[in-house]
């Protein structure tokens, strides 16, 4: 026999709560909570029976009445100050003992993070599936120049880092060597081979290089958004950008060595955010 | 035998010119001579003799005497106030199309910058983008210009003026740029003029025109035209000693002096 069961009710303890984003859109409020285990919930509930609850909810969370998220700091590993295209973000990873992130440098902005929750004031990104090797929250919050540079200058944050590749450890090195040198012998023997066989298929062979040489030539591209060009930026950087959500379909790029612009929901018609 | 052998000189002769007036490449060498010596005028500040070398080879179909002329108008028309402002620049832009449709880079690098900056005609960015496009592809050394005007269109416009740019590429030229300027007109005459800041405004053949306005006016009387047939008349610009006007159905605008009482 099927039950039907109407939840009637949610309580959240405060204490575990390590950020907290609320909307209201008309008669309904939006909620999105990370709690310090790396769990998350989002509900959304009616605005009128609730904003006493919610207003009762952030005085426990030492919240202003004016504020409608809040983000504890036991849980920000830290903060990514990124001007990109004439605007600026920040970006505050979430850590918690429940979440393995991604090495924290100035590439985090450039992974393949996913929206979860969005609201006017923020976008709450997801880098990975729970159960992943690696698996975090970041929240993305678009700021003005002037707090860009005041946040910068008063939180003493180290400025315009570089990242910085780590060194592989000797064995490695040595391993890469060997199956560098394997390559090579085997490519050296395939091309001994090859010209001692006159084939009729040499000029196909080399248009195919040369395609395949001016697509990696072309991989590099300039990006045309708000009036501002940025780049070149590598196809896959393009791509991770897009998945994060930081390109829009007015977008525009032209390879590094055109002076054709396309629009780039022509790259990713289906992906595009208008 | 004498006459028979002019005729046939004749006849080679007329041939010549006709080949040459044909061919895609009308500059000749007398043209060429022409433009060298405008070069040597100039160079000697002697702008006026420069000028006229440069005209003539224009006329003969010379695109590099065509851009000097065009080139040389312009830089003195912006100069330039009032009445010879806007017959200089029209002119010049005149002869920098020409140059232009003949693929000459810097030709359709100056029409971009008169289109960007609005100089003797009105601004428009996409087709300054075009022009620019095809400087560009003429010579590279055009491509950095290209990225600094970029960032002042919409994505809409830059892929309308790519557009464009393959269409002059292609050869389908637009039939002007900006509509030539004829010195006077029998049938127009201005009364009056009274220029200030709140708006100018002319007296054309009796009835009063601002710029912008269009009226119906009845052409000064004369042999060529009759006295019932009206003229619909647009009013484009207002100076202290000119006004710019058009007349309905009329490619060329008209350029009306206002004669000293």
């Amino acid at each position: 026999m099927k039950s039907i069961k109407n939840v009637i009710g949610i309580e959240i303890n405060p204490k575990f709560v390590g950020a907290l984003f609320t909307e209201r859109i008309e008669n309904s409020l939006r909620v999105f909570c990370f709690y310090t285990n790396g769990e998350t919930s989002q509900f959304d509930m009616p605005a009128d029976e609730n904003l006493g609850n919610l207003q009762n909810f952030h005085s426990k969370l030492n919240m202003d009445e004016a504020c409608s998220s809040v983000i504890v700091d036991e849980v920000v590993q830290g903060r990514v100050y990124v001007s990109s295209e004439g605007s600026h973000w920040l970006y505050t990873l979430l850590s918690t003992p429940g979440n393995v992130l991604p090495p924290f440098n100035a590439d985090i902005c450039n992974l393949a993070w996913q929206c979860c929750w969005r609201s006017q004031t923020a976008d709450v990104l997801e880098y990975g599936k729970p159960g992943d090797p690696v698996h975090c929250f970041a929240i993305r919050t678009q700021i003005s120049e002037n707090d860009a540079t005041r946040l910068v200058k008063d939180s003493n944050a180290f400025t315009n880092p570089l990242s910085v590749q780590k060194k592989q450890p000797h064995r490695w090195l040595y391993l890469n060597i060997g199956a560098v040198l394997a390559f090579l012998g085997i490519l050296i023997v395939l091309t001994l081979f090859h010209s001692f066989k006159k084939s009729a298929n040499d000029s196909v062979q080399s248009s195919v290089t040369t395609e395949a040489t001016a697509e990696t030539r072309d991989n590099s591209f300039y990006l045309l958004y708000n009036h501002q060009i940025s780049g070149p930026y590598a196809m896959k950087i393009i791509t991770s950008m897009n998945a994060g959500g930081l390109l829009n379909s007015e977008t525009m790029c032209r390879p590094e060595n055109s002076a054709e612009w396309i629009s780039l929901a022509t790259l990713f018609p289906s992906q595009l955010q208008k | 035998m004498k006459q028979l052998a002019c005729r046939f000189f004749g006849v080679v002769c007329l041939l010549g010119i006709l080949t040459s007036a044909a061919g895609g490449q009308p500059a000749s060498d007398g043209s060429d001579k022409l433009v060298a010596q405008g070069n040597t005028f100039r160079s000697n500040g002697k702008l006026t003799e420069a000028l006229w070398a440069y005209r003539q080879a224009a006329k003969a179909g010379n695109v590099k005497g065509a851009f000097a002329a065009g080139d040389m108008l312009f830089a003195q028309g912006q100069s330039d106030n009032g009445r010879e402002r806007v017959l200089k620049l029209s002119e010049g832009i005149g002869y920098l199309y020409f140059a232009a449709t003949n693929r000459h880079p810097q030709a359709c690098a100056k029409l971009a910058n008169a289109l960007k900056n609005g100089i003797g005609i009105q601004t428009n960015l996409t087709c300054a983008y075009a022009w620019l496009k095809l400087a560009a592809q003429y010579n590279p050394s055009y491509k950095p210009d290209l990225d600094r005007l970029v960032v002042l269109l919409q994505p809409e416009d830059v892929l309308q003026a790519q557009k464009i740019a393959a269409e002059y590429i292609s050869g389908h030229w637009p039939d002007r740029v900006a509509r030539p300027v004829d010195q006077g007109d029998s049938r127009l005459t201005i009364q009056g003029v009274s220029v200030n800041g709140n708006g100018s405004l002319i007296i054309l053949n009796g009835g009063t025109l601002k710029v912008g306005e269009m009226i119906n006016v009845a052409p000064v009387r004369s042999p060529k035209h009759a006295a019932t047939e009206k003229l619909v008349v647009s009013c484009f610009e207002i100076g202290a000693d000119y006004a710019l006007v058009a007349v309905a159905g009329e490619p060329n605008l008209k350029m009306l002096s206002v004669e000293p009482r």
